[in-house]
C-alpha cells in the first residue's frame, strides 16, 4: 500500500501547531520543526520558511518568549517557550478546533434520511 | 536612534537563528552518514533562501500590520502618481484649483488670524478689566474719563489691585532714515506691571521716569524696533524725536504686547511716561523761536470735560466683575453729582453723563465673529473649486466605469478601490498643499502693506497655526473632491456600469444637484466681482492724471487745524513751502488744502513736492517739521 503524501496545512493550523509544540517542552526554532513532524507523523507539510516568520510573529504577540541558550548538539540556539498568555490562547485555540471538528465531523457523517 | 539599535539587533538575531537551524540540520545529515559539506549545502537547499525568510521575518516582527498597510499605501499612490501623469491636464487642473482655492482660504486665514485672533499680550486678561463708558446705549473703551476723574476713582477705589490709565495720540517719530507717523500712549504709572507686560529689550518704564526732573523716556513696540531700527540690538539708549521733543529709547515691549486696543489701525508703537507728554510742544509748554507754532489749546489741560483716557486695572484676587461693576458705577454717579459735565453735539453743548461699565479685557481685544465669517466667505472659492473638481473626478471616473466594474466583478472589494480611487487625490491633494502655500505667500506679502499709512501694516505669515490651516483646507477639499466621488464610483452596481455606463453615474440625489447649482450661483457671483475688479484696475491703470508721478512725491503734515487758528496755519504752510526746497532738494513746491490723487477726508493741509533726488531726500533724517511721505512715487505698480 503506497503511503499517504504529506497534506498541505489549514490556513491558520501552523500558529496552533507551534504553540502545541513548544507547549511541551522548550525547543529551539529547528527542534520546533523536528517537534512538529514528530507530532504529525510526517503527514503534514510544514513549510521551514513559513516557520521562522510564524515563530516571530508569537513573539510580537506575547504568546511566546524567547531566551539564548545551548542545544544538545553544543550549538548557540533560540530557545522558545510558552508565556501564560500562550497557554491561554492554546486552550481557546484546541478547545475551537476539537469542537470544529466534532461539527465538520458531525456534517460530514450525515446521510440521505437521518434527521 | 534606537529604532536603528533595534532593528540591528533583530538582523543579527535571525541571521545567527537561521544559521542554527541549517548547522542543527546539517548535524543531522552528517550524523545519517552525509558529508558535512554535502549536509550543509543539503539543509540550506532545503530551508530555501534565507534572505526571503529574513524578509518575512522582518514583515512579521518589525512592522507587521503598520509595515504592510504602509506598502500597500506606497503602491498605491505611485499608482494613483501614475495614472496622474497619463492625464497631465486633468493632474494640473486638480492641483491649479485645490491649490488657488486652499491658498486664497489661507491667506485671508492668516490675516484674520494677525488681525483679530491674535494673544492680546496681557498677563492672566480675565483679571484685567477696562472702564468703559456708555454714551447713548454703547459702550466706548476709549476716551473714557478724564485726568482728574481718574485720579479721584483711582484713589477711591477698592476693586483693583493697581488702576492705570494711558492718553492715546498719533504723532510724527523720527527713525533712522524716515519720519512715520505712529501711535502711541502716554502712560501712568505701574502701566506695564499692572498687564503683566515685560520688556523685549531694556526695560519698561518706572515710576521714576513721572518725576518731573526725569529725562524724557520712550519704550518701542516690539514691531517698530523690527520695522523701523531694523531690530537693532543697541537701540537701547538712543534718542528719536517724538513729535519734535527727544526722548530717550529705554527699552523694548514683549513681541504679543500691542497696546489697550489691539485692533488696527490702533495698535500702540511707543508709550512714554503721561507727565513727559507735555513737555512735547504740540501738546504743553510753548515751544522756541524757529519752531512751529505751539497749539491753541493744551490736551492735557486738567478739565474734568476733556475725556482722554483709556483706564484699565487689575482686579483683587477673588474680585467679582459684578462687584467692580457696581463700585465703578456708584462712583461715577457720586462724580457727576460733584462735576457734572457736557458733551459736544452739533457744535452746541448738552448735559452728559458718566455711566461707567468694566469689561474683561480678554473681551475687549478683538476676539469678534468677523473673523470666522471672512473665512467663510473667501472659502467659497475653495467651495466652488472642489465642487468642480468633484466632478469633473466624477466624469473621469465614469470614463474608468469599465475598468471599475471588471474589478468589482473579479472580486476586488470596495474598500480597495475607494483606497485607490483615495490616493490619486492624496497626490492630488499633497501637489494642491504646495501650490496653496506658493500662493498664500504672495497675497500675504500684499496684505502687508501699509494701507492706512500708520506703519500699522499687518504681517501674516506661515506660521505652524497657518501652515495647519492650509492643511486642512486641502484636506476638507480631498473629501469632497477625493472620497465622496470615490465612494460614489464604487457604490455603481457592476451589471449597470457594464451596460449604462456613465448613465449611472449621473447626478441622481437632490443633494448633488442643488451642490452643482450653489456652485454655478457662486461661479457667476465670483466671476462678475472678479470682472468688476479688474475692469476697474484697468481703468486705474490707464489713468492719466496729466503729470509726470515718476517724480512726483506727496508729503503731509499734521496741523492739527482744529486747535490752531487760520494765522497759524497759514504761517506753517509758508514756513514749509520756504524751508523744503532748500532743505530736501526738491525742484518746486506747491501746496493743496487737500491730498491730491485721492482726496483726505481727515482735517491736514497736504504738501505735494517734487522732488528732485528722491534717494537723497529719503535717506535724510526728516525732524521737524513732521513731513511724512505718503507714496514716494505715484507710477502705477502695474
Amino acid at each position: 500500500m503506497a503511503s499517504l503524501e504529506p497534506a498541505g496545512l489549514l490556513p491558520g493550523t501552523l500558529d496552533l501547531l507551534i504553540l502545541k509544540a513548544v507547549s511541551l517542552g522548550e525547543r529551539h526554532g529547528y527542534g520546533v520543526l523536528l517537534r512538529l513532524q514528530q507530532m504529525t507523523g510526517q503527514a503534514l507539510t510544514i513549510e521551514q520558511g513559513a516557520l521562522y516568520p510564524a515563530l516571530y510573529r508569537l513573539e510580537r504577540q506575547g504568546l511566546l518568549d524567547t531566551e539564548w541558550g545551548t542545544s544538545d548538539n553544543n550549538r548557540r540556539a533560540k530557545f522558545y517557550t510558552l508565556t501564560a498568555a500562550g497557554r491561554r490562547r492554546l486552550k481557546s485555540a484546541e478547545s475551537d478546533w476539537l469542537r470544529m471538528v466534532d461539527i465538520m465531523g458531525t456534517a460530514l457523517r450525515h446521510k440521505p434520511g437521518e434527521a | 536612534m534606537a529604532w536603528r539599535r533595534r532593528r540591528r539587533s533583530l538582523e543579527t538575531e535571525m541571521a545567527e537563528e537561521l544559521r542554527a537551524h541549517v548547522a542543527h540540520r546539517a548535524d543531522d545529515l552528517e550524523t545519517s552518514g552525509m558529508a558535512r559539506p554535502d549536509a550543509e549545502r543539503q539543509a540550506r537547499i532545503e530551508l530555501g533562501g534565507i534572505e526571503t525568510h529574513k524578509e518575512h521575518i522582518r514583515d512579521e516582527r518589525l512592522l507587521g500590520r503598520t509595515r504592510r498597510f504602509l506598502q500597500q499605501t506606497g503602491s498605491d499612490l505611485r499608482l494613483g502618481a501614475r495614472r496622474l501623469r497619463h492625464a497631465p491636464l486633468y493632474a494640473l487642473f486638480a492641483v491649479g484649483s485645490i491649490g488657488v482655492g486652499a491658498g486664497v482660504t489661507t491667506a485671508m486665514f492668516a490675516i484674520v488670524h494677525e488681525l483679530v485672533w491674535v494673544s492680546s499680550g496681557i498677563r492672566n486678561p480675565d483679571a484685567v478689566a477696562i472702564v468703559g463708558n456708555r454714551i447713548q446705549g454703547a459702550l466706548a473703551l476709549e476716551r473714557v474719563m478724564s485726568q482728574p476723574d481718574f485720579e479721584d476713582y483711582q484713589g477711591a477705589q477698592t476693586s483693583f489691585d493697581s488702576l492705570i490709565a494711558a492718553t492715546r495720540f498719533s504723532q510724527s517719530l523720527s527713525l533712522p532714515n524716515t519720519t512715520r507717523l505712529v501711535e502711541s500712549e502716554a502712560v501712568t504709572d505701574g502701566y506695564f506691571p499692572t498687564l503683566g507686560v515685560e520688556a523685549a529689550l531694556g526695560r519698561v518704564l518706572q515710576p521714576a521716569d513721572s518725576r518731573p526732573d526725569a529725562p524724557s523716556v520712550m519704550v518701542l513696540s516690539e514691531r517698530l524696533w523690527r520695522t523701523g531700527f531694523a531690530s537693532n540690538p543697541n537701540v537701547v539708549g538712543q534718542v528719536v524725536r517724538l513729535g519734535g521733543t527727544p526722548f530717550e529709547i529705554v527699552g523694548v515691549a514683549a513681541r504679543d504686547y500691542r497696546g489697550l486696543n489691539n485692533l488696527l489701525p490702533r495698535r500702540t508703537a511707543v508709550w512714554i511716561p503721561l507727565s513727559a507728554m507735555s513737555r512735547m510742544p504740540v501738546y504743553g509748554v510753548p515751544v522756541a523761536a524757529g519752531h512751529m507754532p505751539e497749539p491753541v489749546v493744551s490736551r492735557t489741560v486738567p478739565d474734568r470735560m476733556s475725556l482722554t483716557m483709556v483706564v484699565a486695572g487689575r482686579l483683587k484676587d477673588g474680585m467679582a466683575l459684578a462687584r467692580a461693576n457696581a463700585e465703578a458705577a456708584a462712583f461715577s454717579v457720586g462724580l457727576d453729582a460733584g462735576f457734572p459735565i457736557t458733551r459736544s453735539v452739533r457744535g452746541s453743548r448738552v448735559p452728559a453723563q458718566r455711566q461707567w461699565e468694566l469689561r474683561l479685557a480678554e473681551h475687549t481685544t478683538g476676539n469678534t465673529g468677523l473673523g470666522p465669517l471672512m473665512v467663510a466667505i473667501v472659502a467659497l472659492v475653495l467651495v466652488v473649486a472642489c465642487t468642480n473638481l468633484a466632478n469633473l473626478s466624477l466624469a473621469r471616473g465614469t470614463s474608468r466605469g469599465g475598468e471599475l466594474a471588471v474589478r468589482l466583478a473579479l472580486g476586488a472589494s470596495r474598500g480597495r478601490l475607494i483606497r485607490e480611487l483615495c490616493a490619486e487625490s492624496l497626490v492630488v491633494g499633497a501637489g494642491g498643499f504646495v501650490a496653496a502655500v506658493l500662493i498664500s505667500v504672495p497675497l500675504m506679502t500684499a496684505a502687508s502693506t501699509d494701507l492706512i499709512g500708520r506703519g500699522n501694516t499687518i504681517e501674516p505669515h506661515l506660521s505652524a497655526t497657518v501652515v495647519f490651516a492650509t492643511a486642512l483646507a486641502v484636506g476638507l477639499s480631498l473629501v469632497v473632491c477625493g472620497l465622496w466621488p470615490a465612494l460614489r464610483l464604487s457604490r455603481a452596481d457592476v451589471r449597470s456600469m457594464m451596460t449604462q455606463g456613465s448613465a449611472v453615474l449621473s447626478p441622481s440625489w437632490r443633494t448633488e444637484r442643488l451642490l452643482i447649482r450653489f456652485q454655478t450661483v457662486v461661479s457667476v457671483a465670483l466671476f462678475c466681482s472678479a470682472a468688476g475688479f479688474i475692469s476697474a484696475l484697468l481703468v486705474q491703470v490707464r489713468a492719466d492724471p496729466g503729470v509726470d508721478l515718476d517724480r512726483l512725491t506727496i508729503a503731509r503734515t499734521v496741523f492739527r487745524l482744529r486747535s490752531w487758528d487760520e494765522a497759524r496755519s497759514l504761517q506753517a504752510v509758508d514756513r514749509i513751502t520756504s524751508v523744503a526746497p532748500a532743505r530736501f532738494g526738491f525742484e518746486a513746491t506747491a501746496v493743496s488744502s487737500s491730498m491730491p490723487f485721492g482726496g483726505n477726508p481727515d482735517v491736514y493741509a497736504s504738501v505735494a513736492l517734487t522732488e528732485a533726488d528722491l534717494a537723497t531726500q529719503r535717506d535724510q533724517p526728516c525732524s521737524w517739521p513732521p513731513l511724512r511721505v505718503s507714496s514716494t512715487r505715484l507710477g502705477c505698480p502695474w
